[in-house]
């Protein structure tokens, strides 16, 4: 199983006396994979990690059977897509993959073959002699995904590759990323509760550097059954009832305002209803005692 | 190879690399080495007045020039030293004028009290005016005093001394009286152990001017004394403007490390690309200029046998240890930091040497100087008689520069792994 999984055991993270990752057991397998978290939860810290471009303080990492400290090795089978993906400028689309493709080790005809392969995969066949400053921002993140893709690697790691991306992009990121996931383990680190629902199988929820949730998405919502209500309020009424219950989602509708909130008892005139991965997410963090007020100001 | 052509496209296609190759050339045709076809050297004729002078450490000429030099700095009180090669002109305060004209005195017989009545020193009062026929306007408690100069002094009958070393002085106690002087001073005076041979200058008479024009003639062949001073002033620039184009190097990196970090390739084989093509990408323009200033007087020595390689020697044996030097501090520090500091670093270093180094200007050595000077055509057999020193410095600098690179290597690595956190000023935004 170790050959074709990732091991995380008892990871501690510090920043000086920051505690960033606390105790991390986790063990990830061939699919995607979401890392769902708030922003500061610690994903970021945790790509770092698994990419060898941090040092954890403890714990044991084993990558496919290979333990973290082999950077070499680990960079050989890992794909890494960082959160702020950034190329030179004046270079063109194709340069930029041939360049990285030779920092990762690829030559000969093959690997100019892989990367038109590529750029034909991430739709920027078209794109491949213009400068990388001209391209859009979902264009960069494809590039990116080509290029951390480039060598073949068992495992993918991304790191927030949707946010800022149009609807269109996004889900054609999506696309990109479920099919790649086919043939290797993809991590995809987010906030955006769904990129997960839409993509990923299993998912694991950070906060403040604490592991609560590790199983699968179906799970976790069906956790979350019971407790998300439906309710049709004065729109007047929506102050009082923000102070009330933690509510994810208001719909206006003249006077009239459909509210959608979490409780563990039961509300009066509301309606029990299915929650979906935005609602269960939600309940985990108000289950673990680390909700915050997202209600939003006054109307 | 691929990754070093690909660094190397990276350094010629960047704007610092534009900005380099256009400072060298303006600098290069400012100090006219772009062209000597005004500048043949013939062989010497019999019979001429002035073939030229050189410095020689000579005490009968040397110890007369010093001491009179001395007396002057000293009666208006006024010196100019290079204490770390910056300009500095020193004032001496009471006590150090004193123990001036001790010196003064014990080299010369002039006793201490005639000498410092003859010091015009400007301490003496805040609210005094020397004026240069011996008039004065002092500020007192009342008004204004104007004092006339006496009358002998404004006759131009005041006694005036006769400067001159005592018979029993040795060279060797003149030098470490020398040295007291220059250590009043501060150091970095003409006075110090290593510029008093300033005032050793005497005249070339012809027979020097023929040995010399026979060794420019079968040492250098002629281009070799031509590529040696345009190796001296394109060494000047190259010393500083080389660690422009490593900074420029790492600093491109600084949004995309974090990809660059998680590829497969070795720290110490990125590095190498990276230092070597910031290199050949320096030479190249050096070499291009070094021959199309030399080309211009092959046509002046037809009937001799020149030395056609003499530009590509020099700039190699000569040049280039300075630009492995400078874009190595660009590149290490550049790393070590993610920030330019090391253009201060470097621009320090270079003024330092360069002012340093103005007392050797026409051919002197150390085996520690970043730019070698041999300010002179020819000059053949100074080069000749330091040659060891020569190699030893140039030497010196490879080793120092590839210490640095390893060094740079090292830092990289680490910055890869993670042990030097350079993701530290994020980490706030993105844990």
């Amino acid at each position: 199983m170790t050959e074709n999984t990732i091991e995380i055991k008892n990871l501690n993270k510090f920043y000086g006396k920051k505690h960033a990752l606390k105790n991390i057991n986790l063990t990830i397998e061939k699919g995607m994979f979401g890392l769902l978290g708030r922003n500061g939860a610690g994903k970021t810290t945790l790509m770092r990690i698994l990419a060898t471009t941090l040092q954890k303080s403890d714990g044991e990492v084993k990558i496919l059977g290979t333990d973290l400290k082999n950077t070499r090795n680990i960079r050989k089978i890992t794909g890494y897509l960082p959160q702020e993906f950034s190329m030179y400028p004046s270079m063109s689309v194709y340069d930029a993959l041939e360049y990285l493709g030779i920092l990762s080790g690829m030559s000969g005809k093959n690997f100019r073959e892989n990367i038109d392969k590529l750029l034909s995969t991430v739709n920027l066949q078209e794109k491949r002699n213009v400068k990388i400053r001209s391209l859009s921002g979902g264009m960069k993140r494809r590039l990116g995904i080509a290029q951390a893709l480039l060598h073949n690697p068992k495992i993918l790691i991304v790191d927030e590759p949707t946010a800022g991306l149009d609807p269109e992009e996004r889900i054609r990121f999506r696309n990109l990323l479920s099919e790649v996931a086919s043939e290797r383990i993809v991590i995809l680190s987010t906030h955006i509760v769904g990129d997960i629902e839409a993509t990923c199988e299993k998912t694991a929820i950070l906060n403040a550097g604490e592991l609560i949730y590790n199983g699968t998405v179906e799970n976790l919502i069906k956790n979350a059954e019971g407790n998300v209500y439906t309710l049709e309020a004065d729109r007047s009424e929506i102050i009082v009832l923000k102070k009330k219950y933690n509510i994810t989602g208001i719909q206006t509708s003249g006077n009239k305002a459909f509210i959608r909130f979490i409780s563990d008892t039961e509300v009066k005139n509301a309606k029990l209803c299915t929650p979906n991965i935005e609602d269960a997410y939600m309940f985990y963090l108000f289950e673990k005692g680390s909700f915050v007020n997202i209600s939003g100001g006054e109307i | 190879m691929t990754l070093f052509l690909k660094e190397f496209k990276k350094v010629i296609f960047s704007f610092t690399f534009l900005i380099f190759v256009i400072t060298l050339f303006v600098m290069l045709n400012s100090q006219e080495v772009l062209n000597f076809t005004d500048q043949k050297i013939d062989i010497p004729q019999p019979g001429k007045t002035d073939y030229g002078t050189k410095y020689e450490e000579i005490p009968d000429i040397i110890m007369p020039e010093a001491i009179k030099s001395l007396y002057r700095d000293f009666t208006v009180n006024s010196y100019i030293t290079y204490p770390i090669g910056f300009y500095k002109n020193i004032i001496l305060s009471k006590d150090k004028i004193e123990q001036m004209a001790d010196i003064i005195s014990y080299l010369t017989d002039i006793s201490k009290e005639d000498l410092l009545k003859r010091v015009y020193d400007e301490n003496t009062s805040d609210e005094l005016i020397n004026f240069e026929n011996g008039t004065s306007l002092e500020k007192t408690g009342t008004g204004y005093v104007l004092t006339a100069p006496p009358a002998e002094r404004q006759a131009g009958k005041e006694e005036e001394l006769t400067i001159s070393v005592k018979k029993d002085i040795t060279y060797e106690e003149f030098k470490k009286y020398m040295q007291k002087a220059d250590k009043i001073l501060g150091g970095g005076s003409d006075y110090s152990d290593s510029n008093l041979i300033s005032f050793g200058k005497v005249p070339i008479n012809y027979e020097e001017a023929l040995k010399n024009y026979n060794l420019i003639k079968t040492e250098d062949r002629f281009t070799g004394a031509y590529a040696r001073l345009f190796s001296d002033y394109a060494c000047i620039v190259i010393s500083l403007m080389s660690v422009f184009l490593g900074i420029s190097v790492s600093l491109k990196d600084k949004n995309i490390k974090e990809i660059i970090f998680t590829k497969n390739i070795s720290s110490f084989q990125l590095m190498l690309s990276r230092y070597l093509a910031v290199i050949t990408a320096i030479m190249i323009p050096v070499i291009i200029f070094s021959y199309i200033s030399n080309i211009s007087v092959w046509g002046m020595y037809k009937e001799f046998k020149i030395d056609y390689l003499a530009p590509l020697a020099y700039s190699i044996g000569w040049i280039m240890p300075s630009a492995m030097i400078s874009s190595a501090v660009g590149l290490f520090f550049t790393e070590l930091t993610g920030t330019p500091i090391a253009i201060v670093i470097q621009v320090f270093w270079w003024f330092v040497d360069l002012n340093m180094g103005l007392s050797v200007i026409k051919g002197g050595y150390s085996p520690f100087t970043l730019s070698l000077r041999h300010n002179s055509l020819g000059n053949t057999e100074i080069f000749n008689n330091n040659f060891s020193v020569i190699v030893t410095n140039r030497l010196i600098f490879v080793e120092i520069s590839l210490i640095l690179f390893i060094m740079t290597v090292l830092v990289y690595s680490y910055k890869r792994k993670g042990k030097i956190n350079v993701f530290k000023k994020f980490r706030n935004k993105q844990i």
